[in-house]
């Protein structure tokens, strides 16, 4: 299949009438890989919902699908027709179409599907299908013309170019990418039922099914008409042909429960990480309240150190007075003022009895007698000069205590300061944590391990019942075999309906040859799928990659592993990066082996596939997906399609068209082309550098 | 779904005629045909001599 062009009128967010063209519409291109650009929201996966709902009429894709909250998703509320037009048209109502121009094997399609859109008085949306129409030209130029009276050909037809179940296939999206390497059972087995489907498998185990039936219809058949040992075995048959029903059906719903106890134990396991994400919370908090109980009690401490810093208070405001005190009181020590070498008692004495010491007498107002005036007013009493100095030595531990009383007060208000920050600190983490904590569930850990334990105990119970039905299947099958075996000879010797007893025989055989038949070709499958996911994973991995990883792996529920160089499962191990291309290689060999050839048949989607991979991965897949695929429609965003990667595509000389998805207002893009030659990669503004 | 058939006939190859065309024909059936297990029986059924009898046909040429 080549798409050729996609015509998009009032179709999602595409206003108006958009066409856009595609590199590789035919095999004589040179070219097939079409870029189209456009920041989130403009349309980009728009258009491959535009090329489902043109070719099967489907509204909602695979990726709408959120696995883990499937119910989440409304498709009544996914609306098509382009809500502006729906606005601007309002009762009258809007017509949207989308129009699929393809070849496939030599002849020409032309799909066109409306849809109808009407804007109620309360604002609601109704959309109906307006018609479909597929125009069919083959290389003669005969054209034939399918209208909505033959919907049932057309789909037939559609079905026989693209199967509706491969469909979603065909375009990769991260989401899609992840869920390979990191699927829970349940959807394990709804990818293991996908790929059973895309590779047809599941229309073999249906033919199956219908040969056990008719085997145990003939069966019986031929029991109500027999007679004799001939009858008793074939009775004997067809209980066994009962037993093997009903202990299959038990075996696979033990699977089944065993799987969804599997699951439950995953969910249980889930919710005690949650609580134990918020234990961790609530020790956080215990030893931030804890914290905070010790800065209290460290904060009354400090109180009282201020309250006992305060006896210092009054030395520490009189320090400077103190200071000049004891200043003053040291000068006259210095000068041998105080203590005076002079004796006040001495000079008292002297001018008592008038008479120097020695001998000669004192005169009044003598000279003599002045200056013994004078020492007697400035030389204190020897009781004063011992207070003077006394107070002298105070002085100094006064100026001491007040300086130790000024340190400790300051300590002390650094320590408040400092405890009140961290306590602040603290309440507004805890404000934090209590409103994370809002969410804390009822359930206590008590009750979610007894629950966890009554699972593990039934997976136990369950094991022991899988392998004692399995045994007792084997055991059925092997008497089945035996009576078989017997019925042979007894047909023969009976000659009792000839006809019905060949049936049975070739529809028992066919039976047979159908188990060895499934196991032989899922191995193949399997086979097949890790080789060419293994090749493309080489193809694709950037050399420190390709260093550690040798293989992909898929189990028989098709799981997907990877091997390194020593044959050890390494997928837990690898990058984000790695994990992406794995995945990758993987689709691309499931596409690959679905279409029966190296290259895909139909054009591959990649929605923003650089993600996570790191420059050599992405120009791997620049020069490595062009050539495994007949047409590359790459929907990426600016940032990740950079003037690097454009350059890098741009030599590989794959590159045919390029697509900017424009919107200058909300819910209107509009699909501008651009050059390729001149392109460089975008500007935020959506203008090209070239 | 012609090259899945073609690797499929390969595998039966070594089987008997009659019984090759009895799967094949369950395969291409479920296939091509939008039915349930039951239905598919129940068409296997009525094909079933006709089958058998082509079978007898191609053994007898060869």
């Amino acid at each position: 299949m080549r798409l050729q062009s996609i015509e998009l009128k009032n179709f999602r967010q595409f206003y108006g009438k958009q066409t856009l063209e595609f590199a590789g519409a035919s095999m004589q291109d040179e070219t097939n890989v079409t870029v189209i650009y456009g920041d989130n929201g403009r349309g980009k996966t728009g258009l491959f919902r535009a090329l489902m709902f043109a070719l099967f009429g489907e509204r909602v894709l695979d990726q709408d699908k959120n696995y883990d909250q499937a119910d989440s998703f409304d498709a009544k509320r996914l609306y098509l027709v382009n809500l502006v037009a729906l606005e601007e048209d309002g009762r009258q109502g809007t017509e949207a179409y989308v129009k699929v121009r393809f070849a496939h094997d030599n002849m020409q399609y032309e799909m066109t599907r409306k849809l109808y859109g009407i804007l109620s008085d309360d604002g609601i949306v109704n959309e109906e299908d307006a018609g479909l129409c597929l125009y069919i030209k083959d290389v003669t130029g005969n054209t034939k013309v399918l209208d909505h009276d033959c919907a049932d050909d057309i789909n037939a037809l559609i079905a026989q170019i693209l199967d509706r179940r491969v469909k979603d296939y065909f375009l990769f999206d991260g989401e899609r990418i992840e869920r390979l390497t990191k699927a829970t059972t349940i959807q394990r087995k709804e990818i293991a039922r996908g790929i059973k489907s895309l590779l047809r498998i599941d229309e073999l185990f249906k033919a199956e099914e219908a040969v056990k039936l008719l085997d145990a219809k003939i069966t019986k058949e031929l029991e109500k008409v027999s007679t004799g040992e001939y009858r008793k075995k074939l009775q004997m048959r067809d209980e066994l042909l009962q037993s093997e029903v009903t202990l299959e059906n038990d075996l696979t719903q033990k699977e089944d429960e065993r799987e969804t106890a599997e699951e439950h134990l995953r969910l249980i396991d889930h919710e005690l990480d949650r609580f134990k994400d918020k234990v961790t919370l609530l020790e956080k908090r215990k030893t931030l309240e804890n914290r905070l109980e010790t800065l209290r009690q460290h904060g009354n401490l400090l109180k009282h150190r201020m309250v006992e810093g305060l006896s210092f208070g009054g030395l520490v405001l009189s320090r400077d007075l103190l200071t000049q005190l004891y200043v003053e009181i040291d000068f006259k020590r210095e000068k041998g003022q105080v203590p005076s070498d002079l004796k006040r008692e001495l000079i008292d004495r002297l001018l008592n009895e008038m008479k120097c010491l020695c001998g000669r007498p004192i005169r009044m107002n003598s000279p003599e007698y002045h200056l013994l005036k004078a020492w007697e007013t400035q030389v204190p009493t020897q009781q004063t000069q011992q207070a003077i100095m006394g107070l002298f030595g105070d002085l100094g531990a006064s100026q001491e205590a007040a300086k130790n009383g000024q340190d400790v007060i300051m300590e002390v208000l650094r320590q408040v300061g400092t405890v009140d920050a961290e306590s602040d600190q603290i309440r507004q983490e805890l404000a934090e944590f209590a409103e994370e904590l809002d969410g804390l569930p009822d359930s206590d850990f008590s009750g979610i391990n007894k629950a966890r334990a009554t699972i593990q105990a039934s997976i136990a119970s369950l094991d022991h019942e899988v392998s004692v039905q399995g045994s007792e299947l084997e055991a059925v099958r092997d008497q089945l075999a035996a009576v078989d075996r017997q019925l042979g000879p007894l047909e023969r010797e009976s000659k009792q309906h000839l006809e019905l007893s060949y049936q049975r025989q070739v529809v028992a055989e066919a039976k047979q040859t159908f188990k060895t038949l499934i196991k032989r070709f899922t191995d193949e499958m399997r086979a097949q799928l890790e080789e060419k996911a293994s090749h493309n994973m080489a193809k694709m991995l950037d050399s420190q990659g390709r260093g550690v990883l040798r293989a992909v792996k898929l189990d028989e529920q098709y799981t997907l592993e990877v091997l390194d160089w020593r044959d050890r499962e390494f997928l837990a191990n690898v990058s984000a990066g790695q994990r992406q291309i794995v995945s990758l290689s993987f689709i691309l060999a499931l596409a690959q082996v679905a279409g029966g050839a190296a290259s895909l048949e139909i054009p591959l989607f990649m929605d923003t596939p650089f993600g996570r991979l790191s420059p050599e991965h992405r120009d791997n897949l620049l020069s490595y997906i062009p050539q495994v695929t007949p047409q590359w429609i790459m929907l990426a965003t600016a940032t990740e399609f950079t003037e690097k990667e454009s350059r890098f595509l741009k030599d590989s000389g794959k590159w045919g068209r390029v697509y900017y998805l424009d919107s200058k207002v909300a819910g209107q893009t509009v699909a501008k082309e651009m050059s390729v030659e001149s392109f460089r990669g975008l500007q935020k503004e959506g203008v090209t550098r070239g | 779904m012609s090259n899945l058939n073609e690797r499929i006939s390969f595998m039966l190859a070594s089987e008997k005629a009659v019984v090759r065309n009895v799967v094949m024909h369950a395969i291409k059936s479920a296939q091509t045909e939008d039915l349930s297990s039951e239905s598919l029986a129940q068409k296997l059924g009525r094909d079933l001599s006709k089958l058998i009898k082509e079978a007898s046909n191609e053994t007898s040429v060869n």
